[in-house]
């Protein structure tokens, strides 16, 4: 509990970007807020706009619907931005790199800081996850 | 034989052609020029409930489904019609079958078949721009 | 520009001022999912936008043979993901006329049944997060991970099971992991009744829910609303008891039907079947622990034919169809959940209503979470972007808290 607190610099604001998904990522982040595994302690908030985020959590994959707007909302996204990629989806295409509709990989778009596996990943992975990344980055200073 | 699909039989007589796969599976041959008062009949007269339609390719035409249930009787009565290559067209029933709007935009742009009359002609799923192709065209006209 | 203020009563001396706020570029014109458009407070159109989560999975489903197939549609759908398994392989049995295991059809019963009471505790959280009743959301999720950790240990997985294949079940629950099932699952009905009465009960719930977002049963017909949706509307049919398969002719259970087609109604449907579905759960997994035997019928050749099979997800009817060449893979797969029947139905029934009413009427239909997360309000005459979805369910909210406050004030 102590190492935790102490490895997050700041209150981290994610923001979530849900685009081709079948909701089952962007219902686990959801629930990492819930009682059980509750982020909140750990200063995690999800922020309403993309302007007051630092992290921004990808799902699902980027269709060729979403291509423009996902990266007009990652221009949005205030300075040192991180994107991580949450989900089989997001990570690599998952089953969906041979659609007709499938763009390209998240991390082939936009840089992305770091990758959750799983299908879903279970709300434990992915606090796991974004804690790993504040942790190299506080390191990496 | 089912009451309603007496009915039916009794109505256009040859205009028709009824398979019963089974007492739940009933499948109605008509020709594009009966469609929208075969289904007209099913779905007012009969008050059927409108699930969906399914388009497929085939060599010579596309292939139009519409699938509506009689929940009663516990049974789908699916009309079906050939929508001869390469003209496709066929008229909309999206005007009586309200649900129908969104799939019909659907077929169009997935197969390329053309319904008349139909109220708001836009893509559904692909972007605007989309190259013409059609996905589900084995010839991908 | 960044905080919403509102200046506003519900009276009707002031009007209400909403100052644009809004996590979008100026030069954006890539349309949102819902596009509310307003004169005032009134909603008088909706345009809906999609594509977004378009995937090509039924193209997709052309290059995968048929055991493979389940695995790609149980991803259409998080919350629903054994709903279209089920369907598919229902429309894969009516293709070969085969009959499942007697030991299978209750295990599809028992999965599908805990997938509802998963879907509906998460809406109820939903709708509690819209409506203000953060606490809501908190306890309904809460609550929902007794179901997720149930499918964990029976399947494996907190969703996308993977139970469900063509012939059967891929995996059988031992003895020991029902009795402790059972009593886990017995230990929801209280927390049910607690949102029974939270909902049933609540002035404020009844201020904000009745009589808005109505659906008519005549529009139900058009649109073909399937569900909660449609039996909200006085229309009484459910897949489980019309269209009969896996167990749930073989154990008592009820259909919940209301008739006002409001907000509230869905509501009440959606808590109503809960019990219901735990009901066919203890049954099943009474039956379970009597009934053994095979769990899959291996199913090996699919011949020729052509097959339709329905299932009644947590949201309404889930239709696949399935065309066979005799190869090991469909030469057509036709799927259609449930929302794309029951989205359209906010035509009818967000027009006329206020812009504070609009998230709670959308959700009501229970649409894909990331949907809901893409609406949009515009000014019907400047055609200017006015409100983005955050900003509607804060409005909400705060419709909510006044009024709570003009009742204890």
């Amino acid at each position: 509990m102590g190492i935790k607190t102490n490895s997050l610099l700041k209150s981290l604001w994610v923001f979530h970007f849900g685009s081709a998904t079948c909701n089952n990522c962007d219902i686990e982040v959801l629930d990492a807020l819930t009682p059980r595994y509750d982020l909140e302690r750990f200063g995690i908030q999800l922020a309403g706009s993309i302007r007051h985020a630092d992290v921004m959590l990808v799902c699902g994959f980027i269709n060729k619907k979403v291509v423009p707007k996902f990266k007009e909302i990652y221009t949005q996204m205030p300075a040192p931005k991180l994107v991580v990629a949450i989900g089989g989806c997001a990570c690599s295409g998952g089953m969906f790199t041979g659609s007709y509709n499938f763009f390209e990989t998240v991390d082939k778009i936009v840089p992305v800081a770091a990758y959750i596996p799983g299908c879903p990943p279970k709300p434990e992975a992915i606090i796991a996850g974004v804690v790993k990344l504040v942790t190299a980055l506080k390191g990496s200073k | 034989m089912n009451d309603c699909v007496n009915k039916i039989k009794e109505r256009f007589g040859n205009r028709l052609n009824v398979f019963e796969k089974s007492a739940k599976r009933i499948y109605i041959d008509v020709k594009p020029e009966d469609w929208t008062e075969v289904a007209g009949f099913i779905f007012n007269d009969l008050y059927a409930r409108y699930q969906i339609m399914t388009g497929t390719d085939t060599k010579d035409a596309v292939e139009v489904l519409l699938h509506f249930a009689f929940d009663k009787d516990g049974m789908v009565v699916s009309l079906r019609t050939l929508v001869k290559k390469p003209g496709c067209e066929i008229d909309s029933v999206a005007n009586m079958i309200t649900g129908a709007e969104w799939i019909e935009r659907e077929i169009m742009e997935i197969l390329g078949v053309k319904f008349r009359n139909h109220p708001n002609p836009k893509h559904l799923l692909l972007t605007e721009d989309w190259d013409g192709k059609y996905p589900f065209r084995k010839d991908n006209v | 520009m960044e905080n919403i203020r509102s200046g506003k009563t519900m009276s009707e001396e002031k009007k209400r001022t909403i100052i644009p706020v809004g996590p979008f570029h100026p030069l954006q014109e890539e349309p949102e999912f819902f596009e509310l458009s307003v004169e005032g407070e009134k909603v008088v159109d909706i345009n809906i936008n999609l594509g977004y989560n378009h995937r090509g999975i039924e193209k997709l489903s052309e290059g995968k043979h048929y055991d493979q197939v389940p695995f790609l549609v149980e991803r259409i759908c998080g919350i629903c993901s054994t709903s279209h398994p089920m369907a598919y392989c229902q429309a894969v049995e009516d293709i070969t006329g085969v009959e499942i295991p007697l030991r299978a059809k209750y295990i599809r019963s028992i999965v599908g049944e805990l997938e509802r009471l998963h879907s509906h505790f998460l809406w109820v959280g939903l709708a509690g997060h819209f409506l203000g009743y953060n606490t809501v959301w908190m306890w309904a999720w809460k609550y929902r991970e007794t179901v997720n950790d149930i499918m964990e240990r029976l399947t494996g997985n907190r969703q996308h099971y993977a139970m469900i294949k063509p012939g059967g079940v891929r995996r059988d629950f031992e003895d020991e992991d029902i009795d402790w099932a059972l009593k886990m699952v017995c230990t929801l009905v209280k927390p049910i009744d607690m949102f029974k009465g939270a909902v049933l009960d609540d002035p404020v719930i009844h201020a904000r829910t009745k009589g808005v977002g109505i659906l008519t049963k005549e529009d139900a017909h058009r649109y073909g609303a399937v569900g909660p949706t449609a039996r909200a509307s006085g229309v009484p049919f459910d897949i489980r008891k019309n269209h009969p398969h896996a167990a749930y002719n073989l154990v008592k259970w009820n259909v919940v039907v209301c008739n006002n087609g409001d907000v509230f109604d869905k509501a009440v449907v959606r808590i109503l079947e809960m019990y219901e579905s735990i009901k066919i759960v203890k049954q099943c997994f009474e039956m379970l622990k009597k009934e053994k035997g095979e769990i899959d019928a291996n199913l090996k050749e699919i011949p020729v034919g052509e097959g339709i099979g329905q299932y009644e997800a947590p949201r309404g009817e889930v239709f696949h169809y399935v065309k066979s060449d005799g190869s090991n893979r469909p030469i057509r797969h036709k799927i259609r959940a449930p929302s794309y029947v029951n989205v359209p139905t906010a035509k009818s029934t967000v027009i006329g209503e206020t812009v504070t009413d609009a998230t709670l009427i959308l959700a009501s239909v229970d649409p894909c979470y990331c949907c809901t997360e893409r609406i949009i309000v515009i000014d019907a005459g400047t055609r200017k972007r006015l409100m983005t979805g955050r900003d509607l369910v804060r409005l909400s909210q705060e419709k909510t808290r006044e009024l709570a406050g003009r009742r204890t004030g």
